[in-house]
């Protein structure tokens, strides 16, 4: 098992290490003179700055050397200077990363409580009308883009009914927790504040419900389908036949076989959820990795995209990591070597 | 005809939703042609003293920040925003194709070769690539359309490899072989042809997702540029003022419309598909 992990976890290094090939390929595609734009036009005109940036970043340098270069100064830690922030995107990544962390497993678990239990009564009541009904709503969950779902929840539940708080993580007048953490709901905590604890809960509800919609969709979809098939196999046939009380019969026999096949999608899942933080935080004004990644796109921040590219690809290959390593736990039969 | 016949039927049979979703698809295709007669003017002339109109008579979507007649430039996005999706799903697949194919066919090292560099890419959070592709390239309509192929290439390699694998050891392709046939020909004649259905099916359910995905590029600015209409465009416009609902509201619509076009109909196939599910219905 130790092996297994060891060898999964070489294996990310390696993936890691194609991806910054990818993202550094994809961040030079334009001939865009980043000394340019980075230094401003008073800087720039001065031939003693940008040679000296240029030397740091080895832009004088051939395209590969470049790539030397910025490998050695990634495996310093340094990443570079955001153009947008003007931080080294590093701290950028700390500061935001926390943020986007709460916001895509409150929905993870939204999605995997949500989307699970609707799969289990839609495949126990097959062909009855809740059946008909979940699967109109999961196709409908898996078809709303959340950039739109964002709007409206926005619109009916925040301004039109008022039930929950705008965008933002605590409402303006309060003042926040010191930042122990980052997690904004555990310094509200550390904090021993607890009302500002509910304020910021109250804050995750709709952006976390638009970021689990397309994920519970499809949970529901796949937990039913591998629920049905489980339900035809013999020995719950023979379960059934011998009088095993129905209470018993879900909990035992079907439910740990047929939920299964649905947690090896909770990491394909959560990537899914990486990429919706970009809308949802955007519009939620979510101080997270999501929104960061947008205003560097839309400024052409290029150390910054590649920061982002390269921590959220991380991200989602633990995460992968840990949802197999989950299957193997829950399913006696699978066995890493 | 009498095959196209039994196979409606029998959808019809199977799931009501999918001829819902045939109906929604035929629907935008009626638009997408007539739009010039369906629309009201031609969703880019300008109105600034009637700007920001809730849904009214003469505007039946409202009017949008610059005046702009919402309805018509729904009616006229939607010659963007379908045949976009049209275009990524088939390059992703003619692209992700052949590199499947190759994949399949040949020897170890090209496989490995080639499908390592699809796992690198399906590495990546999808939108997280396209985002950074399409403001590498700069925005627009094309660019926007390259990033999102580029992240949607890998599962037609993926589905076409092991389609190919499987077909490696069948005894009609041990046929064609002994009858002395040629690589191409054997790809070309043989191969392909007992492959593309199952590609084509996929490429149905994935529909939905390039529109959604190509939507999203559009959203964050980086599509199609103004003041041409393209519906993930318009909700953008929208999201300045979410309290103006009908801005964002009706592109919106056309979006999920669509979308869920797309997943009815895909969801009916791969019960129809799959003989154990069909059994259950």
């Amino acid at each position: 098992m130790i092996k297994y992990i060891v060898r999964r976890l070489l294996a990310i290094v390696v993936i890691m290490f194609g991806v910054t090939i990818v993202a550094f390929v994809v961040t030079r595609l334009v001939p865009i003179d980043p000394s340019a734009r980075f230094l401003g036009e008073k800087a720039a005109s001065n031939p003693v700055i940008v040679a000296a940036f240029k030397a740091r970043w080895g832009l004088d340098q051939p395209l590969y050397v470049q790539y030397l270069v910025y490998m050695k100064n990634l495996l310093h830690g340094d990443l570079g200077v955001s153009l947008t922030t003007r931080q080294n995107v590093l701290h950028d990544l700390r500061t935001y990363f926390p943020a986007t962390i709460e916001l895509a497993t409150a929905a993870i678990l939204i999605s995997a409580i949500l989307g699970g239990l609707t799969g289990i009564t839609a495949a126990w009541w097959r062909g009855k009308w809740f059946d008909s009904a979940a699967r109109a709503g999961s196709l409908l969950g898996v078809s709303i883009p959340g950039f739109w779902l964002s709007l409206i929840v926005l619109y009916i539940f925040y301004y039109r009914l008022g039930w929950f708080p705008g965008p933002g993580q605590l409402s303006a007048n309060l003042e926040p927790p010191p930042p122990v953490t980052g997690f904004m709901l555990l310094d509200c905590l550390i904090a021993g504040d607890f009302s500002l604890f509910l304020n910021a809960l109250w804050h995750l509800v709709l952006p976390a419900f638009v970021l689990a919609s397309f994920s519970a969709g499809l949970i529901a979809r796949t937990s039913r389908s591998s629920l049905l098939e489980v339900m035809q196999q013999d020995y719950v046939r023979t379960a059934h036949a011998k009088g095993m009380e129905t209470r018993n019969l879900l909990f035992r026999h079907i439910l740990p076989n047929g939920l299964i096949p649905t947690v090896t999608l909770l990491g394909l899942a959560y990537g899914t959820m990486l990429g919706g933080t970009v809308f949802v935080e955007t519009i939620f004004a979510w101080p997270g990795l999501g929104r960061y990644a947008y205003q560097a796109s839309a400024a052409l921040d290029f150390p910054a995209i590649m920061g982002v590219t390269l921590l959220f690809t991380l991200t989602y290959a633990l995460v992968n990591l840990v949802v197999d390593l989950m299957y193997a736990a829950l399913d006696p039969r699978v066995v890493y070597k | 005809m009498k095959k196209v016949y039994v196979a409606l039927s029998r959808l019809w049979n199977a799931n009501h939703m999918a001829m819902l979703g045939l109906a929604i698809l035929l629907m935008w295709l009626v638009v997408m042609v007539f739009a010039p007669q369906i629309a009201i003017n031609d969703g880019i002339e300008q109105d600034i003293a009637n700007r920001f109109q809730p849904p009214n008579a003469q505007h039946p979507f409202g009017t949008d920040n610059l005046g702009r007649d919402i309805y018509s430039r729904v009616v006229y996005g939607s010659r963007i925003s379908i045949p976009v999706a049209f275009v990524v799903v088939a390059v992703s697949l003619s692209v992700g194709g052949m590199w499947g194919l190759l994949a399949g066919y040949f020897s170890k090292t090209v496989d490995e070769v080639l499908m390592r560099i699809c796992d690198l890419v399906l590495s990546f959070p999808g939108i997280i690539l396209a985002l950074a592709i399409a403001a590498a390239l700069g925005p627009s309509l094309t660019n926007s359309l390259i990033a999102v192929v580029a992240v949607s290439w890998p599962i037609y390699a993926r589905l076409m490899r092991s389609l190919v694998i499987s077909m490696r050891s069948s005894e009609y392709v041990d046929a064609v072989v002994a009858l002395g046939a040629g690589t191409p020909r054997i790809l070309m004649q043989t191969v392909i042809p007992n492959t593309i259905s199952v590609v084509l099916i996929m490429a149905t359910l994935d529909l939905g997702n390039a529109m959604l995905t190509f939507a999203g590029l559009s959203f964050l600015g980086l599509g199609q540029a103004p003041p041409t209409p393209e519906w993930g465009a318009m909700v953008s416009s929208g999201a300045q003022d979410f309290t103006k609902w009908w801005v964002a509201l009706f592109p919106g619509l056309a979006i999920v419309s669509f979308a869920l076009a797309f997943n009815f109909i895909g969801d009916a196939l791969r019960d129809l598909m799959d003989p154990g599910l069909r059994r259950l219905l």
